[in-house]
């Protein structure tokens, strides 16, 4: 089940009749509903993928406690390493074990060895969603052993800190200090909070199912025929690229937190309107925000951060973002990614200029500046370069796209396709909209609440009657598979 | 809650409300197209005794003019540039279940040599040409049955029957290589500029992997159709600029049986080895075509 198909249209009113009007009385109850929703939504998928979610669960409600009741700290890390292992583990072998493999067969192939990596390489399924909820459990491990937070003790709290079904499998990646007390609390639901989170939930499909799936249609047909493309036609599959992967992740992580919405729970936000960033350290600032976050608090930071010297710093960027790219998935791609990202970050690191721009850009104005501007263009196009690597099937595809997009047509008219124009006109309206909505949590908070109510009710019927033509066969969300 | 509920209730009302608006956008696109033959087939209009079907293969290479010249038989090109054997069926089964229909005597089906039943880049079902017929529930039915559209949805909201071509309300207007005849066939006076003119000499032989299975299914069904329905189903191969595939052709009478004929055309002829008679390494242009025809005709003549 996935956010733009008919089935979560039909399940998510029900749950929601059911939290409001049959277990509104208790807050266990209704976090006993959202979890066994949430075990269903999941199991959807396959309900094989329950065990490993269930023992992740397990565990780390388990070993949570130990590490807090542990008498010694002898036995406090043991606990620890024992959970952080087993998780690291499960994901290890679940997601990178055959590249791994695959990867040392290469190796040794091309020293003249003859190794055959198919015969020890795993015939297994990729549990959607395991790099999220590990990532869940690891940051709640691992804020026990710094004595951050006190364990959890009802296992339905924690059952569902880790399987709520909005975040579960694409994030937002949440904090057991953020989520947990949440969980505790009563809630209730206004108008206005009901309304918003419906608006939200509206501009999350619009810019999945409109935007990034339209782009998408035409993504693939340049990326996995660009041998047969111009250099300005790659340049365009690159671009539509980088609007399906942004309003697809986006798009997700809107539906995800409006839906939360709905049921009195505030998520941590992900994004925040990364295409208008003035440099590449802004990016990273409003790209994927759970995530980067979390490997500053659990990675960079432990590793020393900015304290120590130049070399220190150089190494830890270099380490986060090597391994951020190696989170997305276990190919070269996303390795060289993560690297050129690091390479993009290196020079406002060293020049100490990786925290100017932490207001949103031409905050109470209509337009940037021309530096603003300059600055805008530049990182999008930073961005939109990295994305090839992401893209591409493997390194040799990216090098052969990059190699062909920079050549003498690059500057020939692209021969479009007029269907082609539609998304187009579609992401020049949502870059209006998100442009307009910049200073807000998500784009359409505060576009359209303050019109006359003909002319708001018009304008959502128009986002939805989009959604509605242009919803055909459902596309999944590209991060399930990470 | 109740302010909540009163108000998305009736947001949902007036959405209702407009969608029914869009019967309009929905009702008069089929007026936009040029190409009408499968509105035709949907109204019944059909009167061929023989039917030419298949991709751009069979839209090119067979002039139905010219086979209902020859046999003195009702002849329709039904063959669409772009669609695989998967449309065909679609094509075949909406031709007979539709009344008004005339049933054909014989079916030709020209086949792509070799995708015909493979994974086929080129190839897919056109449900882009099923969209401006949105109108027709049959339609609609097909599109919700190969899950392009939603079931509960399509049957509630107008819009969810449209797609994005439905919008553009300029009339479709043909390209070159698109003109079309009055007996259905679309063959092309020119060249096309990449075609490098060299004769494919390398023998291919025909292998069984990467076969689809809905695709092999869909042929089965086409041939079970015709024999359900007594009618003649001849299975055509025309000319690449290249050999035909060793072995292709019996896998396709392999698949027939008994219940049709696999027609190859005469390799041996000069006309198929010269590149003026060739739009492309895949197609033949006008001039092959009407050599190409008059072959298939004479085939046809003496067949029984």
């Amino acid at each position: 089940m996935i956010f733009n198909s008919l089935e979560y249209a039909l399940f998510l009113p029900l749950i929601f009749a059911l939290y409001w009007f049959v277990v509104n009385k208790r807050v266990t109850w209704q976090n006993i509903l959202l979890l066994f929703a949430s075990l269903f939504f999941y199991g959807s998928w396959d309900w094989r993928f329950l065990f490993l979610l269930s023992f992740s669960t397990f565990l780390g409600y388990f070993t949570g406690i130990r590490i807090e009741k542990a008498g010694t700290p002898k036995w406090k890390k043991f606990w620890f390493w024992l959970s952080i292992v087993l998780n690291v583990g499960f994901l290890a072998i679940f997601k990178y074990y055959n590249f791994f493999v695959q990867s040392f067969a290469d190796l040794f192939n091309s020293m003249g060895m003859n190794l055959d990596a198919s015969s020890i390489t795993l015939n297994i399924i990729l549990p959607v969603g395991i790099s999220f909820y590990t990532f869940h459990v690891l940051s709640y491990v691992i804020d026990i052993y710094l004595d951050r937070i006190k364990s959890e003790k009802s296992i339905v709290d924690f059952g569902l800190f880790v399987a709520y079904f909005p975040l579960l499998v694409a994030g937002p990646i949440e904090r057991a200090t953020h989520l947990l007390p949440q969980l505790k609390k009563e809630r209730s639901l206004s108008f206005n909070n009901a309304v918003d989170g419906m608006r939200q939930i509206l501009w999350g499909l619009f810019k999945k199912v409109v935007v990034a799936d339209g782009c998408a249609e035409y993504a693939n047909l340049i990326f996995d025929g660009s041998a047969d493309y111009s250099g300005s036609m790659l340049f365009v599959g690159a671009l539509f690229f980088t609007f399906q992967i942004y309003c697809d992740f986006s798009g997700y992580s809107d539906i995800a937190l409006g839906t939360s919405r709905l049921f009195g729970i505030e998520l941590l936000r992900n994004f925040a309107f990364p295409y208008f960033s003035r440099d590449i350290a802004e990016f990273w600032r409003r790209w994927h925000i759970s995530l980067t976050t979390w490997f500053r608090d659990y990675i960079y930071i432990p590793l020393g951060g900015s304290r120590g010297g130049t070399w220190m710093k150089v190494r830890n960027t270099f380490i986060i973002f090597l391994v951020s790219g190696f989170w997305h998935g276990a190919n070269w791609t996303f390795i060289i990614w993560g690297a050129l990202n690091a390479i993009y970050f290196l020079p406002l690191l060293l020049t100490n200029s990786n925290r100017n721009n932490l207001e949103t850009v031409a905050q109470g104005k209509i337009f940037p500046t021309i530096r603003e501007l300059v600055g805008m263009i530049v990182t999008f196009l930073m961005a939109v370069f990295g994305w090839i690597f992401f893209r591409a099937t493997d390194l040799n595809h990216a090098l052969t796209y990059i190699g062909k997009m920079f050549s003498e047509d690059l500057f020939k008219k692209p021969a479009i396709p007029s269907l082609a124009y539609v998304p187009i006109v579609f992401v020049l309206f949502f870059l209006v909209v998100e442009w307009f909505g910049r200073e807000k949590k998500y784009a359409l908070e505060d576009f359209a609440p303050s019109w006359w109510f003909p002319f708001r009710w018009l304008f959502y019927s128009f986002l939805i009657a989009a959604i509605v033509v242009l919803s055909g066969v459902e596309q999944q969300f590209i991060y399930f598979q990470f | 809650m109740k302010k909540f509920l009163i108000r998305l209730l009736a947001f949902v009302f007036c959405f209702f409300i407009i969608d029914k608006a869009f019967i309009l956008v929905r009702d008069s696109s089929p007026q936009r197209e040029v190409d009408r033959r499968l509105e035709f087939i949907l109204q019944g209009k059909i009167r061929a005794d023989i039917v030419v079907m298949g991709s751009s293969r069979g839209a090119r290479s067979l002039i139905a003019q010219q086979i209902e010249d020859s046999t003195n038989q009702p002849s329709y090109n039904l063959a669409f540039p772009g669609s695989d054997v998967t449309f065909h069926e679609y094509v075949l089964r909406t031709l007979l279940e539709t009344k008004g229909n005339k049933k054909p005597s014989t079916i030709v089906l020209v086949v792509d040599d070799s995708d015909e039943l493979k994974t086929s880049k080129s190839l897919k079902f056109r449900f882009d040409r099923m969209y401006p017929l949105v109108k027709y529930k049959s339609v609609r039915d097909e599109m919700v049955k190969r899950k392009e559209k939603k079931p509960v949805v399509t049957e509630l909201l107008v819009l969810h029957q449209l797609n994005k071509s439905n919008f553009k309300f300029t009339p479709r207007k043909f390209t070159k290589n698109d003109s079309i005849m009055p007996c259905g066939s679309m063959p092309i006076s020119h060249q096309k500029k990449t075609f490098d003119k060299k004769y494919g000499t390398t023998q291919y032989v025909y292998k069984r992997e990467g076969e689809l299975i809905q695709k092999v299914n869909a042929f089965k069904e086409m041939v079970a159709m015709c024999e359900r329905n007594d009618i003649d189903f001849i299975v055509a191969i025309p000319p690449n600029f290249r050999k035909v595939t060793a072995g292709f052709a019996n896998r396709l009478q392999l698949l027939v049986g008994k219940s049709g004929t696999v027609w190859i055309y005469d390799e041996a002829k000069p006309e198929y080895s010269n590149p003026d008679y060739f739009f492309d390494n895949a197609h033949l242009q006008k001039t092959g075509s009407v050599v190409y025809t008059a072959e298939f005709a004479s085939f046809l003549k003496n067949k029984d």
